[in-house]
């Protein structure tokens, strides 16, 4: 054993060692980990408690314990949504990684959990994801009174994520209809850093019938919804003929708009209409 | 190595406040070195409980010329909760925090020199 002082917990595994906030030389109450050690935290009254747990379960995940470890390893096959950890000590962090072939999402506030274990996010309109075997996200844990949650601190998604092929995705103002086949979908992908979500589309030999109108929409993924309007410029084929075209959020909105940059009707066509989304915009 | 070097100077625990049901219970190992041979004179132990946020001495001053070496000590909570445990210094009236944190119930403390 290393001359100094150290903790054991009630299974005889050290707890930690450090005790002095160097900074502010006030000492502190020490967060716990089973089977941790300590890898001190110089300046800091937090130990850097050196501990893991491999969760493997799939579908909602209500009031996770963790057994208080640093590093969650999510080792799930399929989705994954956490939706609250057991309740830590003021400050206390943790850091929940993907390591396995299933994504997963993190909810925020969400009631399938005790008030005290819920996650707060950044976003708030929809989940928090982290992409299959490479997101990364960390909380600490802040124990005010009447609100105390586990705060997201840090969050990587990781890379886009792929949104699920579902032809209510894709919709067409007024009397006009817009027909997106699976095979048509090349890209409708996603990527959440802090409230900017950015979409990307790449869809082909689409299908534009009934009274040609305006605008396409294309819902906004998972859930979240625009917190202020937004506008990009894109491009697209209308009936095989190249247009510039503009890409549109509205606050509140659940789509995002796409029209020519001309601002005519779109033309009727079929699969032959090709559409490009690239567009950034703070959700709420 | 924790040293106590004049005829005023102690080792104390105490806690952030009093006990539910157990006090917390130490032991201290310490050996006593002459200040001008260098020789070591004895080696003791010593042991004792807590008296909820009333200092108690774990190891005492050392005599006239003698240093009173650390060797060892442990803090271990008996109690059925939390305890805020504070090891510090008695240096003539003068409070040195040593080691400051919460054990929970059935964790340990301990010091090794």
């Amino acid at each position: 054993m290393p001359a100094g002082f150290t903790a054991f917990d009630v299974n005889g595994d050290i707890k930690t060692s450090a005790v002095v906030n160097l900074s502010t030389g006030v000492t502190g109450v020490l967060p716990i980990a089973n089977g941790g050690t300590n890898a001190s935290a110089p300046g800091s009254a937090q130990a850097n408690i050196n501990s893991q747990i491999s969760i493997t379960t799939t579908g909602n995940i209500d009031d996770l314990d963790f057994g208080n470890a640093s590093l969650i390893r999510m080792n799930n096959s399929g989705l994954s949504t956490i939706r609250g950890l057991l309740a830590g000590t003021n400050g206390q962090r943790v850091t929940i990684i993907s390591v396995g072939g299933g994504q997963v999402d993190l909810a925020h506030e969400n009631t399938g959990s005790l008030a005290s274990n819920r996650l707060h996010n950044f976003a708030t309109s929809a989940n928090t994801s982290l992409a299959a075997g490479c997101g990364v996200a960390t909380y600490q844990y802040d124990g005010t009174a009447l609100q105390a949650r586990w705060k997201l601190i840090e969050h990587f998604q990781g890379d886009f994520i792929d949104v699920a092929y579902s032809a209510g995705n894709f919709t067409a103002g007024g009397s006009m209809t817009w027909t997106v086949d699976a095979g048509d979908q090349i890209t409708y992908a996603y990527y959440l850093s802090g409230r900017i979500l950015t979409v990307v589309t790449y869809l082909d030999t689409t299908s534009i019938g009934g009274t040609p109108a305006l605008q396409l929409f294309i819902a906004i993924p998972v859930g979240f919804t625009a917190s202020r309007k937004f506008q990009n410029v894109s491009t697209l084929f209308d009936n095989g003929v190249f247009a510039l075209a503009y890409v549109r959020v509205s606050v509140s909105g659940t789509t995002i708009e796409i029209g020519r940059g001309d601002t005519t009707n779109l033309t009727a066509s079929t699969n032959n209409t090709y559409i490009r989304v690239l567009i950034a915009f703070s959700v709420n | 190595m924790i040293i106590l070097d004049a005829t005023n100077k102690s080792l104390e625990v105490l806690l952030g406040g009093a006990i539910t049901t157990n006090q917390l219970i130490w032991t201290a190992s310490y050996v006593d070195v002459s200040q001008s041979t260098f020789a070591a004179s004895a080696a003791s132990e010593a042991d004792g409980v807590t008296n909820n946020t009333t200092a108690v001495t774990m190891v005492a001053a050392p005599a006239a010329s003698v240093s009173r070496q650390i060797k060892f000590l442990s803090v271990h909570n008996a109690d059925t909760v939390a305890a805020t445990v504070t090891i510090r210094i008695n240096n003539g009236g003068t409070f040195r925090t040593v080691w400051k944190a919460t054990l929970q119930t059935l964790e340990t403390l301990q010091f090794v020199a």
